[in-house]
């Protein structure tokens, strides 16, 4: 098992995003060359892609914002902006990128496998508190 | 004893493309042809990676396999899924999550992230 600190979980939920962002847009680009929409190709009855669909447009929405901000802005005041305000949106990243996965993974095993819902809410809510103790961890320690 | 009855290939038009073939194998199996073979796909490449490791270097690292084994079977379920009728899109949406749950699987349990 590995070192479960604050850092090592982070990086892991981040990779695994990106590589479920782009394992994503890979099927969604091949399906879009040869005809077919992104629900034809992708959505099916028992999981529903239509959630990491929404928080990879907001998420995109969100860097375009920033981008927006960054270019019309007077450049130190972007600086500040973003000296102020980074904190709380890395930390909303890291938040939407925790719970994507959770959205993917429990709502497909949830739908496919047919659990229980009280299992699937037993084991996020294991997730959650795990995660939580390590922000705990990461502010007490600091690692 | 009842015998199974199933389509014979001449209703078909092979004619139309070499893709006909397995479309056919997959309709007469119940659509279970397709998702059989993705299955030995990625439990070889998987197995295969496991045993090279140790052939190799006497360590075996396992989630590395199982997540190159996983990518490599979005890929061949992403291209089979174009051709009509061999990928249903839930085997699809399937493989990726298993790809997905493999990635969590090898960056949960590296040291050396």
């Amino acid at each position: 098992m590995a070192d479960m600190s604050f850092k090592n979980i982070a990086i892991a939920f981040l990779l695994v995003s990106l590589f479920a962002i782009s394992i994503y847009n890979f099927a969604i680009g091949v399906g879009g060359e040869y005809g077919y929409s992104a629900d034809e190709f992708l959505s099916s009855d028992e999981i529903d892609f239509e959630s990491l669909d929404t928080q990879i447009r907001e998420t995109s929405e969100e860097a375009e914002s920033w981008q927006e901000k960054f270019r019309d802005d007077n450049v130190f005041v972007a600086l500040g902006t973003l000296v102020m305000f980074s904190l709380w949106g890395i930390a909303k990243l890291m938040w939407n990128s925790i719970n994507l996965i959770f959205e993917l993974l429990f709502g497909g095993i949830a739908g496919v496998i047919g659990i229980d819902p009280m299992v699937v809410g037993v084991i996020s809510a294991i997730l959650l508190i795990t995660i939580i103790f390590a922000i705990w961890r990461l502010l007490k320690v600091g690692e | 004893m009842n015998k199974i009855t199933f389509e014979l290939i001449t209703n078909r038009n092979v004619s139309a493309g070499l893709h006909i073939l397995p479309v056919y194998a997959n309709d007469i199996t119940g659509g279970l042809l397709m998702p059989l073979l993705l299955f030995a796909f990625w439990f070889i490449i998987a197995v295969g990676i496991y045993f090279a490791q140790y052939r190799q270097t006497g360590m075996v690292d396992f989630p590395v396999g199982l997540a190159v084994a996983s990518f490599l079977t979005v890929g061949l379920a992403v291209m089979l899924r174009v051709i009509p009728g061999l990928i249903s899109q839930t085997v699809l949406v399937i493989t990726i999550a298993i790809a997905i749950a493999s990635m969590m699987f090898l960056f949960f349990s590296n040291n050396k992230i």
